[in-house]
């Protein structure tokens, strides 16, 4: 999956729980600031788990507040670590 | 920049109705207290202040309950009550402010609960058993009572009682505070630690090193402990449930607090008279497990109450005046019962998890977490210990059990369902979320997080909802 499919695919993730349009969303926006409340973040949560097909903690949920932590968190980069240059993300990273 | 340490017998944290009731009974066994909490006016979702107030002693008795729980929590409460009025008095004579009870409660049944005469009736032969009083009456009797569909019968608890919780709650902050042992720090506590024989509580750039410890800060509590005493502490997890409740300028007489029994996963529709002449309506419930307490009422939750509370107890409350909204968040854990006393930590203590019942268990609560500092294990045994083993309920028992709660708690008193089909409605949605619980897609993933968190029956609306967002 290429650096700009995960982040279609975070877009969309995002403009499912909150009803907007992706195009619309900046990857600094902030969560909260969209509507997202707890319960949103557990669908979050669940949406995230299962493409990357990994486990997501409480905690580590509680560290996304942003529409580009959703981003790292589905290219299965810890949190608050910057993305690689674009290009194509190895499949092993994201088994 | 820090300030010069304070140190204490026993710091409280928490400035609600455990917290400085706790303070005040430690105050009056000669200890000298600090207390940690915010007291300015606002109180943003503070359980206290937004109860209802009444002292339910039977009046929350469910038929469903089991028996065992039903039994425990009685007798508590039974003994809350026993040291009430004397508590009330004591409480008025040091704070040197009047304080009394509005005597009796009406529990009325109508169409709308699953079956309100088994739940009246669960309610009388707990009194009885217990030596008071409970009488039935006819619902057109119940003053204050002219709800939009019809109560067909209705029993007295004149035992039962009600107080201005807002009264109380000035009445304990003047008390403790003006105490010569007393210091009170005005912040939030962030932090706990050990260091050497004390535990160290942060709070902004003050440090309160005490030799006890008593968190009473509802759902918040265990998260203060840091460096290993959260592992050493083992408190069961609180979570809240987050409650909107108003008091209005009413126009109609309410000489009594007259309620509905439980309902679904709150507990009904009540109406309480304020010595001030107002009302009280309450109160939603929503279990919150990550409580935002600065969240002020929504404009959902008060329409909910106030369509409740017209269907069931007066049509004549939309004509009422609002004074205030409030939001209460009621800490609670798994096995609905408090947790008062001793942790596994032998010098932290907790006073938490009273639910919809602080009000009433105060004293008692006061009781027993003080005894655990000056007599410690004298309640070694005590059902309502924190270290005692939890359950861990299973999704699908809840889920059967539940269903039909979720359509009553959908239709909401008012909506009629054709006859069968309520019955109907709970089977699909017992199989369906069955189905989605088990299965390994999206849905499936959510509602898992969700048991994990909070495994009671209050999660399951919150499940509802997550899979109705899908």
């Amino acid at each position: 999956m290429t650096l700009a499919d995960t982040w279609t695919a975070a877009l969309g993730v995002v403009a499912r729980l909150t009803g907007r349009e992706a195009a619309t969303l900046r990857a600094d926006d902030r969560l909260d600031a969209l509507g997202v409340d707890s319960l949103d973040r557990v669908l979050l949560a669940a949406q995230i788990e299962h493409r990357t097909r990994r486990p997501l903690p409480d905690a580590a949920l509680a560290a996304i507040h942003t529409v580009g932590d959703v981003h790292h968190h589905l290219l299965c980069l810890p949190d608050r670590q910057a993305p690689p240059a674009v290009g194509t993300i190895p499949a092993e990273e994201c088994a | 920049m820090s300030q010069p340490a304070l140190t204490t017998d026993v710091t409280v944290v928490g400035a609600g109705i455990l917290g400085l009731s706790t303070a005040f009974e430690l105050l009056r066994r000669d200890l000298s207290v600090t207390v940690v909490g915010r007291r300015d006016a606002a109180h943003a979702g503070q359980a206290s202040r937004a109860a209802g107030a009444m002292l339910t002693v039977f009046s929350e008795v469910e038929a469903g309950h089991p028996r065992e729980r039903a039994g425990i929590e009685v007798a508590q409460r039974v003994a809350a009550r026993y040291l009430y009025d004397t508590w009330l008095t004591d409480l008025s004579a040091a704070a040197a402010v009047p304080l009394s009870l509005i005597p009796g409660v009406w529990v009325v049944a109508n169409g709308f609960g699953a079956d309100d005469p088994a739940q009246l009736s669960a309610i009388c032969e707990a009194a009885h058993s217990h030596g008071f009083p409970a009488e039935y009456g006819a619902a057109a009797d119940v003053p204050g009572l002219r709800p939009q569909h019809r109560a067909f019968e209705a029993l007295w608890l004149p035992d039962e009682a009600s107080v201005d919780p807002v009264a109380v709650m000035a009445a304990l902050e003047t008390a403790v505070a003006r105490h010569p042992r007393c210091v009170w720090v005005e912040k939030d506590a962030h932090a706990v630690t050990e260091c050497g024989e004390h535990l160290v509580v942060a709070a902004g750039a003050q440090e309160v090193l005490g030799a006890h410890l008593v968190l009473a800060a509802g759902a918040q509590s265990a998260r203060l402990l840091t460096g290993g005493l959260a592992e050493r502490a083992a408190i069961p997890p609180v979570w809240s449930g987050r409650g909107v409740s108003v008091v209005v300028d009413a126009p109609f007489a309410l000489p009594s607090a007259v309620r509905t029994p439980n309902r679904g996963f709150a507990c009904g529709s009540h109406l309480v008279p304020r010595p001030d002449g107002s009302v009280y309506l309450g109160a939603t419930n929503r279990l919150s497990t990550e409580p935002d307490y600065q969240r002020g009422p929504g404009l959902d939750e008060i329409a909910t109450l106030i369509h409740d509370g017209a269907a069931e107890l007066h049509a004549d409350l939309r004509k009422a005046t609002l004074r205030a909204a409030r939001v209460g968040h009621r800490p609670v854990t798994i096995d609905h019962l408090p947790l008062l006393g001793s942790t596994g930590h032998p010098l932290i203590h907790l006073a938490s998890a009273t639910y919809r019942c602080g009000v009433l268990l105060a004293p008692l609560a006061a009781n027993l977490v003080a005894d655990g500092i000056t007599a410690p294990g004298s309640h070694a045994d005590h059902p309502y210990r924190p270290t005692r083993p939890m359950p861990r309920p299973v999704l699908a028992d809840q889920l059967r059990e539940s269903a039909p709660g979720l359509v009553d708690m959908l239709c909401q008193p008012g909506g009629v369902l054709p006859a069968g089909t309520d019955t109907q409605l709970a089977g699909v949605l017992r199989v369906a979320l069955t189905e989605i619980a088990g299965s390994d897609g999206v849905g499936g993933s959510a509602m898992r997080r969700l048991w994990e968190r909070a495994p009671m029956a209050e999660a399951v609306p919150l499940i509802l909802e997550a899979v109705g967002r899908l």
